[in-house]
């Protein structure tokens, strides 16, 4: 496995990098050098794909939570109890 | 949807109109509900922080001056309260669990190199329900800050600076605490995924998109 500089890119830069290089936040010339380097490199190739299938996998995993309906009906219930008929914005100042 | 839309909505409830609240609340009580459920784990905890959380936003609208956008400002509030509940049931668990809370490093974070592209084998054992609890089991492992930027970016699908926002940090330390956080769950998948199995995804010199 050749974990020696391809062009101007290690594999460290390669992982450093990979947030940006999956937002698509690169500008073009760096991109294209981390492309060159991915496509000359497999194990960072690989580590490439499981990295961006964590992110995929996880969205996947997580995002598929629902608010029960008792619960969703006893939080309007409480708020309704609490705020109803008060003046919103009187609790003082808070850090936001 | 635009801030303008967002402003019209907090003057109607200024203008004490109910309705406009309800509305707040339909908008956003299942993110605000599931971003305390997996930072907490606990369905009693997310509820009664769902409770606290519009309980706060009714009682201080006044004190939101519009300079971020109102799903930030509820998402910190939603952040604050889940941090508070962690640190009471830490508390009552007399266990110090403070480092691990205020931690700025993930434990044991190593970087292998795979040996393969086990993408597809997790997609399947993902499919046949066998990932989730592994997922979770690792994201519970995780600093709390780490966790809930993770959960912000890659489960809410919000933008680094919407998350610095929230989080009072810059972008750059977004940036670095969510790669982090990422290379600690990639690990953790790798190690479940090439235990359970070879990779059985396509072979590497096959021809695929990055």
């Amino acid at each position: 496995m050749d974990r020696t500089a391809t062009k101007s890119v290690t594999c460290e830069e390669c992982i450093e990098v990979l947030v940006d290089y999956v937002d698509g936040s690169m500008d073009q010339p760096t991109y294209q050098a981390f492309e060159a380097h991915f496509a000359d490199c497999p194990p960072c190739l690989d580590f490439l794909r499981t990295y961006k299938t964590t992110i995929t996998l996880s969205a996947r995993a997580f995002n598929d939570v629902e608010i029960p309906e008792q619960v969703s009906l006893r939080l309007r219930s409480y708020l309704k109890e609490k705020c109803a008929g008060k003046k919103p914005g009187q609790g003082g100042p808070v850090d936001v | 949807m635009p801030p303008d839309h967002d402003q019209d909505l907090i003057d109607r409830i200024r203008a004490g109109d109910y309705g406009a609240f309800e509305e707040l609340v339909s908008r956003f009580e299942r993110k605000v509900y599931a971003l305390a459920l997996k930072l907490t784990g606990n369905q009693a905890d997310a509820e009664e922080i769902a409770q606290d959380v519009f309980l706060t936003i009714y009682q201080k609208l006044d004190s939101f001056r519009g300079e971020s956008a109102l799903s930030s400002w509820i998402y910190r509030v939603t952040a604050n309260a889940a941090f508070m509940k962690l640190r009471d049931r830490r508390k009552r668990a007399k266990v110090d669990f403070d480092e691990k809370l205020a931690g700025e490093e993930i434990p044991s974070l190593t970087t292998t190199f795979p040996q393969g592209d086990w993408s597809a084998n997790a997609d399947n054992l993902l499919e046949r329900g066998e990932l989730g609890e592994k997922l979770s089991d690792a994201i519970a492992q995780l600093p709390d800050k780490f966790k809930l930027i993770f959960l912000l970016k890659d489960v809410q699908g919000l933008s680094n600076e919407e998350i610095g926002d929230i989080v009072n940090m810059s972008v750059p330390a977004v940036k670095s605490r969510l790669h982090r956080a990422r290379l600690f769950l990639r690990e953790k998948l790798q190690e479940y995924v090439e235990t359970v199995g070879a990779p059985n995804g396509p072979h590497r010199d096959e021809k695929r998109d990055l």
